[in-house]
């Protein structure tokens, strides 16, 4: 049970049926042959015509948009009578979106970004939410513009002063413009800095000795690592605001897909049309499978 | 009847909403052992960082964007798109991520008719029901794509008052669809810049697009602030159907400014789509450009948008005959709706505008054109996505290989005539608003067409050889001035020397070579140009010498086996002549690497040359000038 409120599709159908009733009740006095125009009708039309022309309309005026009220009131009726309303794109369309702001609006409803709900998704979701490795470390590099082989020279200079300090290391490597001592630097500028593959070898190498060699976008590598904080989970209040931010964006795209897949799933569609190339055909395909 | 509706509807949204939402328990405070207090400070780094961004994004809330059949994109998805988050992309459905995240994104929407066009769909009354919403709606009942095409036609005649099939005029867009109807699309995009702005991790600036467009000129501004949301409420951007003279903005930007606080930046962009008009003589109003107008322009508009996906405005071939390397990205396809390709003038690019700017400071005592240089996408597609692998093209027309041998809708273009560029590297001390802002205004900016290359250049009098050492930027900022600053006269009239530096992106191409582009004002009065190869890869000494091509055009694959990891040079102007302004930038290009519409034609299968286009090009990067002042 407590899985079947949990479905959107659920409350999709509820949310219906209570417009539906709501509806019916509001229009109680419009009766078929009945066309009522009550005060809350009169001010909305007044409204609009302030909108647009900055200036409440005159009696005269008033009385002109009264008229087209129940001018398009008596059309309406009477073409939804004639079925006129079936098979019009027009109204297809604005039908169609109707149903998709209600399924927009559900996300809010079936899974609100209540305290709970966003623990629970913080939860699920830590490693989201980790932060990134972290280092003070020290660095040297050797590229190919100044070496045929750097990393045959980063290899022979590891094993010819692997056991300097971090000052006397320095000036082994190639004059660069990339900051030599890194202090509270994290993975997450570190890919910036120096390219993609580089941090993530970081992650495996022993500290307090140079170590290496490894590569960047730039060339090769000596590392010396003076430490190295592992990623961790923050406090859920500290990220709270990531935390929702993450939930709702998720919600909403979960909830939409799920009405439309469900609905959809009432559905047998077959695209017979055969002038289509192959490849969009295969395509329909793929998205006809429930 | 329907306002009772929906206020009903929104009641049993809350009705049902109460029914499920557990009730609230008291929060634990004491977390589990393994979780770490977040700290909230932001780092700073007094010799700054290079923060990468796009200052020009657009989604859905633009006309064009929804015209041209993007409605499902939305701020939300290109903040998590640049912050390098997977999104489903908003024109082909497709999931689509960036290669690496971007630090900072401005969502700039044209201001005209915010948000308008949507809800004149959504049948909102107030809008559809006005003069305008019915005969839009009238002569295009449905979103088909001949139907959007019909109205943007409409828009870019009736927004200057010119004949248009629906009889519509400026008046008739502010007042039915414009003006302050788009309060309520401002306020929801201003509110989700503020929840996406993560001070030190990714900065999002609120801002808009001012779209003068006055029979075809494109003189667009993209404008920004740093200021949050508090601020940005108590204003309505201003839009081209305010009025379409880039000196009204500037009025309209100091009034606000000393109203709410505002901190505004102007940006213009494509002025090789400004039939003229981008870096004028004259003004609007046809008299000549004086000091007034120049320090207006300099107060607001420090900054030119230099390359983007509408082409290339560093040059043209035309006007810079001796510049091998003009021919790059150009695009000629003005919004003209008869699709015009109008001649290149020198006030339709860049360096001919630095150059009209030293020859207006002779004659009028300032100079109206003395900017930095910032590269944007102008993507109408919500994703910033301008790598030559990964292009997700200018907008819905383009958003595919197949779609791109197509018209696009903007001029007469076709897909393939879009270039894949551009962003801007800003150096800050800090990933923050205030801190970014602070940068564009000292134009410590610079342009890319895609690569994220590290580019130093300061200049001063007391360089040498030797500062080319690891201490280079700390002497650069104590000894000289960075890019975008200004160099005065010494009393011995030295030469200015100039301290360069070119990292390549850690994950691109190689680096084929630095140029300085130098500006000058000879005694005459007119302005001259002249490219100095000041530092080559491979150890090469000529300039004339090529670099070499790797790119295999059957797989698209190229190897940094040719070009330099770093280029850096000090380097004096050999030409120097202290009595003559002169303005000095630089310009590095990549390696050749495979221009998106080759990895196009490799995957549709056909000749690289159905595309129209160069199968590789060299991607490049052009850093704010410093200038010389010999006053």
């Amino acid at each position: 049970m407590k899985q079947l409120i949990k479905e959107p599709l659920i409350h999709f159908f509820l949310l219906g049926a209570l417009l539906f009733v709501l509806y019916s009740q509001v229009n109680k006095s419009d009766t078929e042959q009945d066309i009522v125009v009550d005060n809350a009708d009169v001010e909305h039309m007044a409204e609009l015509w302030r909108m647009q022309w900055q200036r409440p309309p005159t009696s005269e005026e008033l009385q002109g948009l009264i008229d087209k009220y129940v001018n398009q009131e008596v059309l309406y009726r009477e073409a939804l009578r004639m079925n006129l309303d079936h098979n019009d794109e027009i109204v297809k369309r604005r039908l169609a979106q109707k149903m998709e702001f209600l399924g927009q609006d559900l996300s809010g409803l079936v899974a609100p970004a209540s305290e709970d709900n966003l623990k629970a998704y913080f939860e699920e979701h830590k490693k989201d939410f980790a932060t990134p490795y972290r280092y003070n470390l020290y660095q040297i590099l050797f590229t190919a513009d100044n070496h045929v082989n750097p990393y045959d020279k980063a290899k022979a200079v590891l094993k010819e002063y692997n056991s300097l300090d971090t000052q006397g290391m320095r000036e082994k490597g190639d004059p660069f413009l990339l900051d030599y001592a890194l202090q509270d630097t994290d993975a997450f500028y570190l890919n910036r800095e120096f390219g993609e593959q580089f941090s993530q070898q970081l992650e495996t190498l022993p500290t307090g000795e140079w170590a290496g060699p490894i590569v960047s976008g730039y060339g090769v590598h000596l590392v010396f690592i003076e430490s190295r904080t592992p990623p961790s989970i923050p406090n859920f209040a500290d990220v709270k605001d990531k935390v929702q931010r993450d939930y709702e964006y998720q919600m909403e795209q979960e909830s939409q897909a799920a009405i439309l897949k469900a609905l959809r799933d009432n559905y047998k569609v077959r695209i017979t049309a055969d002038n289509l190339e192959k490849a969009t055909i295969d395509e329909l395909a793929q998205n006809q499978q429930p | 009847m329907k306002a009772i509706i929906s206020s009903l509807m929104f009641s049993v949204i809350i009705v049902v909403g109460c029914k499920d939402t557990p009730k609230e328990t008291s929060i634990a405070l004491n977390s589990s052992p393994e979780e770490t207090t977040m700290t909230t400070k932001v780092p700073s780094n007094a010799l700054k960082n290079v923060y990468w961004g796009d200052t020009h994004n657009h989604t859905g809330n633009s006309f064009d964007v929804f015209l041209f059949g993007t409605p499902n994109s939305t701020p939300e998805i290109a903040y998590r798109f640049a912050k390098g988050e997977k999104v489903t992309s908003p024109t082909t459905g497709k999931p689509w991520k960036l290669s690496k995240p971007l630090d900072f994104l401005v969502v700039a929407d044209h201001a005209e008719l915010l948000g308008s066009i949507a809800l004149m769909y959504e049948n909102t009354p107030g809008i559809s029901d006005t003069k305008t919403g019915k005969a839009f709606l009238g002569i295009a009942p449905n979103k088909s794509e001949e139907n959007m095409q019909k109205i943007y036609d409409i828009l870019n005649y009736a927004a200057f008052d010119q004949p248009n099939d629906a009889n519509l005029g400026a008046k008739d867009l502010v007042n039915d669809i414009g003006g302050n109807k788009v309060k309520e699309a401002w306020t929801r995009y201003v509110e989700t810049a503020e929840k996406y702005n993560n001070p030190g991790k990714f900065t999002t600036l609120i801002g808009w697009e001012w779209s003068s467009n006055n029979s075809g000129a494109n003189l667009h501004r993209v404008v920004f602030m740093p200021q949050g949301g508090d601020v940005a409420k108590q204003f309505i951007p201003y839009s081209a159907l305010d009025s379409d003279n880039p000196e009204d903005l500037w009025a309209w930007l100091e009034t606000t400014s000393q109203k709410t606080g505002a901190e505004f930046i102007a940006i213009p962009h494509n002025p090789n789509i400004s039939l003229g008009l981008m870096f004028p003589e004259t003004r609007l109003n046809g008299k000549p450009i004086d000091k007034a107008y120049a320090d207006a322009r300099m107060k607001w508009e420090r900054s030119v948008e230099i390359t983007q996906i509408k082409g290339d405005s560093e040059t043209h071939p035309a006007l810079s005959p001796n510049d091998e390397f003009a021919d790059f990205e150009t695009y000629d396809f003005a919004l003209t709706p008869d699709g015009t390709r109008p001649a290149p003038t020198k006030a339709d690019y860049v360096r001919s505008g630095l150059m009209t700017g030293l020859e207006l400071e002779k004659k009028i005592g300032a100079n109206p054109y003395k900017i930095g240089f910032v590269g944007s996408s102008d993507s109408h597609t919500g994703m910033s996505a301008i790598e030559e692998t990964n292009f997700a093209g200018k907008g819905q027309h383009d958003s595919e290989p197949k779609k791109r041998a197509h018209p696009t809708g903007i001029g007469s273009s076709k897909g393939w005539d879009m270039g894949a560029a551009g962003w801007v590297g800003v150096w800050a001390e800090s990933n923050t608003r205030q801190s970014i802002v602070d940068a564009f205004q000292r134009k410590e900016v610079y342009a890319t067409t895609g690569p994220r290359i590290t580019l130093r250049v300061f200049g001063g009098y007391n360089f040498a050889e030797n500062d080319l050492n690891a201490d280079m930027v700390k002497t650069g900022y104590d000894k000289g001035v960075p890019m975008g600053g200004d160099l005065n006269k010494t009393a011995n009239g030295a030469a200015p020397g100039f301290l360069i530096s070119a990292l390549k992106d850690p994950d691109g191409a190689n680096l084929d070579r630095i140029q300085v582009v130098k500006g000058w004002l000879k005694a005459d009065g007119t302005a001259e140009e002249k490219i100095y190869d000041v530092a080559l890869s491979d150890g090469r000494t000529d300039g004339k010498q090529k670099v070499g091509n790797t790119v295999d055009l059957k797989t698209g694959k190229y190897t940094n086996s040719i070009g330099a990891t770093e280029l850096k040079v000090f380097w004096k102007d050999p030409d120097f002549n202290p009595s003559q302004s002169a303005f000095y930038y630089v310009r590095v290009l990549e390696i050749p690497t495979p221009r998106y519409s080759l990895y196009d034609a490799i995957e549709l299968g056909i000749d690289v040359k159905e595309t129209n286009h160069p199968a590789t090009i060299q991607e490049r990067i052009y850093s704010s000038p410093i200038w010389y002042n010999p006053n």
